[in-house]
């Protein structure tokens, strides 16, 4: 990797993240007159994340700050918020939000702490949001099936009900890693979190047992179950399983529920490496081309690269880190990264699939304009949604990890 | 068995026109906004649909589906609910605040301005709903005359954005 570029990539995905906070706290998905001018609680948390890997304490507490205030009367974060924070979404249940919230707020507890966690952590900014924490906590129980002990949920990552709605990975290890962390946070305020530790456990053990396939070596995306409480659920009217490989079956090891050297990890890793890989343009996929749900063009994406290179960090596996973080840098124009990168013929493929089937719609009219006057378009290139803060978070805690694996000397 | 879970919103226009019959259109109208305040609430402070300009559309109506299957099953527009489109009508032309009255394609943008409105409001936002269109031959398209001059719109502005949507409104911030 041309680690001079990386360098220079990081210091601008750091300016990128200052630049699209909100005073009232908010990152933006996207920055205001693009394409997700609004405050996603997922993209959000990310943003939140990559603020603490850059040391950026404070822009991560106003985000944390924005994010908890917002919350909806029934413990959920919704899809999507506006720069006051009054909800403005148009999507069923993701739940993940809900899990992510938890363990950023988590992780900026624990990084205010550091070394000194018992004098410096602060533990007021949390006590001050303690019901806030516990009522985000009693929705994800609330969602949970106690028949098979996982979380439900409609929409996931990929905000794609077709292949999410059910016990999916993603969501169920997010909020997971998120009771865990709501767990954390209350035993440093000296708080009874019993319950919830047990209930994560159940979860935690549920994934490992209900959403791994051992002949397969791999996690897989979900158990497709309509209803939440259906009980039994086998008759359940989804009833099946999502077996199809997902960037996103990555998740339980992101999320620390099991060791980067598991198994079950290394090969789940494997598996997404071998068959989302993309051989023409390099860059991970997220999932399968023939889900036919990509817009602007099948092709890579920034951050769920960002995110597997942390797998090939974290067991020290250099060459293939740099072959993921360094396309990433490659693939950078002005040391800015989009949502995804296509070839301007899977363009014109998925283009002509939208149109004969009619469900192009107006933002995707104004997407498709953007993609085809960017400048990479004459270079056979199609990006798609530039810039997306997201992956400038991700990148940073991406390469954050690289540095400390493999230049701390 | 399984169908019948599946019918539940038919069950609900169901008891509406039941309910017409029963108590007559004006209890039913309370009603029905006061289903919708009261989801509302569930849901707390929010700014429904797609920002376009200085308004906001909706680009499918989210019980438009329900409500032609409703047709299909029972025969195009109950006199029931004509009855509260008559009643909602003849309030309105004596309503000195007809400008805060929904445009009413359906008996449930009842429920739905309601519910829109009341998500607005606790937001600091007032809800003025321009105009709305049902996606069923022959049913004409709703505008609230008076809310349009509020917002400084014209027919044609609303009629621009109907093309795309199903239901136009405008939130104005609360001094």
């Amino acid at each position: 990797m041309d680690i001079i570029a990386a360098e220079k990539l990081y210091q601008n995905c750091v300016k990128v993240l200052q630049e699209n906070q909100h005073p009232n706290g908010g990152f933006y998905a996207s920055p205001p007159g693009t394409r997700y001018p609004f405050i996603y609680p997922r993209d959000h948390s990310i943003c939140i994340l990559g603020a603490i890997a850059a040391d950026m304490l404070n822009e991560a507490k106003r985000g944390l700050e924005f994010m908890l205030a917002a919350q909806k009367p029934s413990g959920e974060f919704s899809q999507r918020y506006d720069v006051d924070g009054n909800d403005t979404s148009y999507k069923d249940l993701q739940i993940d939000g809900n899990g992510l919230v938890l363990y950023a707020l988590n992780q900026y507890l624990k990084a205010t702490g550091g070394l000194f966690f018992d004098s410096l952590a602060d533990r007021a900014f949390c006590s001050q949001y303690w019901e806030v924490i516990e009522k985000a906590v009693n929705f994800i129980l609330q969602n949970k099936n106690d028949e098979i002990n996982l979380i439900h949920t409609i929409n996931s990552i990929h905000e794609y009900p077709a292949y999410e709605h059910g016990f999916e990975i993603y969501a169920n290890s997010t909020c997971c890693a998120g009771l865990f962390g709501a767990v954390e946070i209350g035993e440093a305020l000296n708080k009874d979190v019993e319950e919830w530790r047990e209930q994560a456990e159940l979860v935690r053990q549920s994934i490992l047992e209900r959403l791994y396939s051992p002949r397969r070596r791999s996690f897989i995306k979900c158990i497709r179950v309509k209803y939440k409480s259906s009980d039994p659920i086998g008759y359940d009217a989804f009833a099946s399983t999502v077996i199809d490989v997902d960037a996103v079956e990555y998740a339980p090891a992101h999320f620390g529920l099991i060791k980067e050297t598991d198994l079950r990890n290394i090969k789940t890793v494997q598996r997404i490496n071998k068959l989302l890989w993309d051989e023409e343009l390099g860059g991970l996929n997220r999932y399968p081309e023939l889900w036919d749900r990509n817009n602007g063009g099948y092709g890579p994406w920034l951050h769920f690269t960002c995110q597997l290179s942390n797998h090939y960090t974290a067991i020290g596996d250099q060459d293939m880190a740099d072959k993921y973080l360094g396309w990433v840098v490659e693939m950078a124009h002005d040391n800015l990264l989009p949502e995804h990168i296509s070839t301007v013929e899977r363009f014109e493929l998925w283009l002509e699939d939208y149109t004969n089937a009619k469900i192009l719609r107006d933002s995707k009219l104004a997407m498709i304009e953007h993609i085809r006057s960017h400048p990479k378009w004459k270079e056979g290139f199609a990006y798609v949604t530039m810039p997306l803060i997201w992956p400038h978070a991700e990148f940073i805690r991406a390469y954050t990890n690289y540095k400390h694996k493999f230049y701390t000397d | 068995m399984i169908r019948l879970g599946s019918m539940l919103p038919q069950a609900f226009m169901v008891s509406i026109t039941e309910l017409v019959k029963m108590v007559g259109p004006e209890k039913t109208c309370i009603l029905l906004s006061r289903i919708g305040k009261g989801l509302a609430e569930t849901q707390g402070a929010g700014l429904e649909g797609v920002p376009e300009d200085d308004l906001h559309y909706l680009p499918i109506c989210p019980f438009a589906d329900e409500i032609i299957r409703f047709v299909d099953l029972f025969g195009e527009r109950p006199e029931e609910f004509q009855a509260i489109v008559k009643y909602v009508n003849e309030k309105e032309a004596m309503d000195k605040d007809k400008v805060e009255c929904p445009a009413m394609a359906s008996i449930l943008c009842l429920l739905h301005n309601a519910y829109r409105k009341k998500r607005a409001e606790m937001a600091g936002f007032e809800t003025l709903h321009l105009a709305s269109k049902l996606s069923i031959a022959g049913v004409r398209l709703a505008y609230n005359e008076e809310a349009m001059e509020k917002a400084g719109k014209t027919k044609e502005d609303v009629n621009r954005i109907l093309e795309k949507g199903a239901c136009v409104f405008k939130f104005v911030k609360m001094e």
